[in-house]
């Protein structure tokens, strides 16, 4: 029977569980992602440094290499905390607030513009469904560029660096994990909530760059004229210096300036931009979601 | 002639599993269960004949009330929403769409609460919204399937469907086109696509045939026919084109400043009035009148020469041609009257 045939009828067949729908707005979101080359290649780029490292940790526990290439056995950097945070975490968090700053944008407000939201969420999802699909994409895209490659580093140095090793770094998991894990989920809920108001891509991207950018240099500013740590709490970068010091227990002096404040400070500060960005963009997604 | 929509997905199913399957759920009862009502199976099959939408005392307030009261019990397979601006369709809409809260009173779709059965009402309720709506980015047969993946069908059902849906509307030919480039008939298609290819038990239609040409406001009303003759399926339609709600629904929601001004069977109303002539005669009007009345009319005399006659049931026309004749009168205009939607929306909008 050809298609053109037939007639309307109802579905009787099986419904997929609530996370699998969940699941199905990250599987189109990333996939569209990837429609972008310029988006690939950047993606490409960013496992760079992830495998060079892996490379650098090779050689550096490859003697006969060193001293092939007449590398000086002194200036090796010695393979730990501060070497994880100073050589990857760092690098691969600044390439992820660029990913973050491309991609978080045209998650959310294309919805909005086109009025999609209604169609969303007159199935059966939630707004939370709606929200956590979208924050998957970031989240999976953006552990791959950080603790995904962290923990292959770290096992790697485990494999090669011998049994001590493990045992004495071990904290090392955790902190790339969690400041990951932080840096993504605040970035990308700050980028959703500005974009749903903004609506244009373009302009949202700068929105999203001028609030990180303004609240360390307005950090800087109050610190500067009135002193203090209470200055370094509108500024995320500070924040997250202060969360890679205390987990990778890091030497500061390789992480540049590091202020002094106590690691709950800076948790806590992920914890209310977080906060205040998912309730601000829960409201706006509400403002789209009825008749109008 | 035709065939079912839902054949080829179902042939490649295992056919035991979806002939055990009455609702969604079928193959995964348990499984479905743990997220949707699973009290749904036995009460659904008894739904098209029992209550599709049930308010009861439902209040909607902003600032104000916009919704006052309203207490209904809706049954018809095709239900128009009719009123004028601020009436409080949309208010409804959204209600019964679970997008807004009501203040008090309580609705219910096909039997379940809106309350605390918003998950299910949801799986079994399409939405085909008056504006354009969309999913940027995305060809018309990857937006019609993540809708139906987004309602619970599995990604290769989706796509099955999605196709066959394109197909039934008309957009075959289309549907590798991004959505974004369709023409406004075409959008309005490929959102009744989104709208149905879950085969919803309930579908909302606001503003079906807006924007759209003659034959394409024609296509629009065939389908929306076809779908509530298919018996799978409710409609409510939300338009201010009395025509297509006419032309679809057999029940009608007239609403007013937040309140239900009539809600009716339109065949029901129809006929209750359908006795209702007016003539014009030439010859003994008031001899006419007296025959009229010798005959269980009701009779009235707008003007000269105009009789308005309420004829009982068991009277045929014919006796008033035979009695015109006895008494030499001529019937020169005999208008068979019958209410209008029109009729009946301008007597509710006028009714306090």
């Amino acid at each position: 029977m050809a298609i053109f045939l037939k007639a309307y009828q109802g579905y009787s067949g099986p419904v997929s569980a609530s996370y699998e729908r969940m699941l199905v707005i990250f599987r189109y979101a990333l996939a569209d992602v990837f429609q972008s080359r310029l988006f690939i290649a950047f993606y490409f780029v960013s496992l760079l440094l992830p495998v060079g490292l892996m490379c650098f940790l090779y050689v550096y526990h490859n003697l006969e290499l060193l001293l092939t290439f007449e590398v000086p056995l002194d200036d090796l950097p010695t393979i730990d905390g501060t070497f994880f945070a100073v050589a990857m975490q760092i690098p691969q968090n600044s390439l992820l607030l660029i990913l973050v700053m491309v991609i978080g944008p045209s998650m959310i407000s294309p919805d909005l513009r086109n009025n999609a939201m209604p169609l969303y969420l007159s199935r059966p999802i939630s707004l939370s469904n709606y929200i956590v699909g979208k924050l998957l994409v970031l989240v999976f895209l953006g552990s791959i560029m950080t603790w995904v490659p962290g923990t292959l580093l770290f096992f790697l140095q485990a494999f090669l660096g011998g049994e001590g090793w493990l045992g004495d770094n071990l904290h090392l998991l955790l902190a790339a994990a969690i400041s990951s894990l932080l840096w993504i989920i605040c970035l990308s809920l700050l980028a959703f909530a500005i974009s749903a108001y903004v609506k244009w891509k373009a302009v949202a991207r700068i929105f999203f760059f001028g609030v990180i950018l303004i609240g360390s240099i307005l950090g800087q500013v109050i610190e500067e004229t009135f002193g203090g740590v209470g200055a370094y709490i509108v500024n995320l970068f500070a924040a997250q210096e202060v969360i890679l010091t205390n987990l990778y227990q890091a030497d500061p002096d390789f992480l540049g300036f590091v202020p002094s404040m106590p690691i709950e400070v800076a948790l806590a500060q992920f914890f209310v931009v977080s906060v205040v960005a998912l309730i601000l963009l829960a409201r706006r997604i509400k403002q789209y979601q009825g008749v109008v | 002639m035709t065939e079912s929509l839902g054949s080829e997905e179902r042939s490649t199913a295992a056919s035991s599993e979806a002939a055990a399957s009455v609702l969604p759920g079928g193959e995964s009862t348990a499984r479905s269960a743990n997220t949707l009502d699973s009290s749904a199976e036995s009460t659904d099959s008894a739904q098209l004949q029992s209550s599709v939408i049930e308010l009861d005392s439902l209040c909607v307030n902003y600032d104000k009330p916009v919704l006052d009261s309203l207490s209904a019990e809706m049954r018809g397979s095709c239900i128009g929403l009719l009123g004028p601006n601020g009436a409080g369709k949309t208010t409804l809409l959204n209600t019964l769409l679970g997008f807004k809260r009501p203040s008090s009173g309580k609705a219910s779709i096909l039997g379940h609460d809106l309350k605390s059965g918003n998950q299910w009402v949801r799986s079994m309720v399409g939405y085909m919204p008056e504006r354009d709506a969309f999913i940027a980015g995305m060809t018309g047969i990857r937006f019609v399937r993540m809708m139906a993946e987004l309602s619970g069908l599995s990604s290769k059902v989706a796509l099955e469907r999605a196709h066959e849906v394109f197909f039934y509307v008309g957009l075959g030919e289309a549907r590798y086109r991004n959505v974004e480039s369709y023409s406004l008939g075409m959008k309005q298609l490929a959102k009744l696509a989104q709208a149905i290819v879950h085969g919803p038990r309930l579908l909302f239609l606001d503003e079906p045939t807006n924007g759209l040409d003659p034959p394409a406001r024609a296509r629009m009303l065939q389908l929306i026919r076809e779908i509530r003759d298919s018996g799978d399926t409710h409609i409510i339609i939300a338009s201010h084109l009395l025509q297509d709600i006419e032309s679809c629904c057999d029940e009608v929601l007239v609403l007013k400043e937040g309140r239900i001004a009539k809600y009716c069977n339109l065949e029901e109303e129809r006929r209750s009035n359908r006795q209702f002539l007016l003539m014009q005669i030439r010859g003994d009007e008031i001899a006419f009148v007296e025959g009229l009345r010798n005959l269980g009319c009701e009779v009235a005399l707008p003007n000269r020469r105009r009789i308005k006659a309420i004829i009982p049931e068991e009277l045929d026309i014919s006796q008033l041609y035979e009695l015109a004749e006895s008494l030499s009168v001529q019937i020169r205009n005999l208008d068979y009257k019958r209410d209008s939607l029109e009729d009946i929306f301008l007597r509710a909008m006028d009714a306090d």
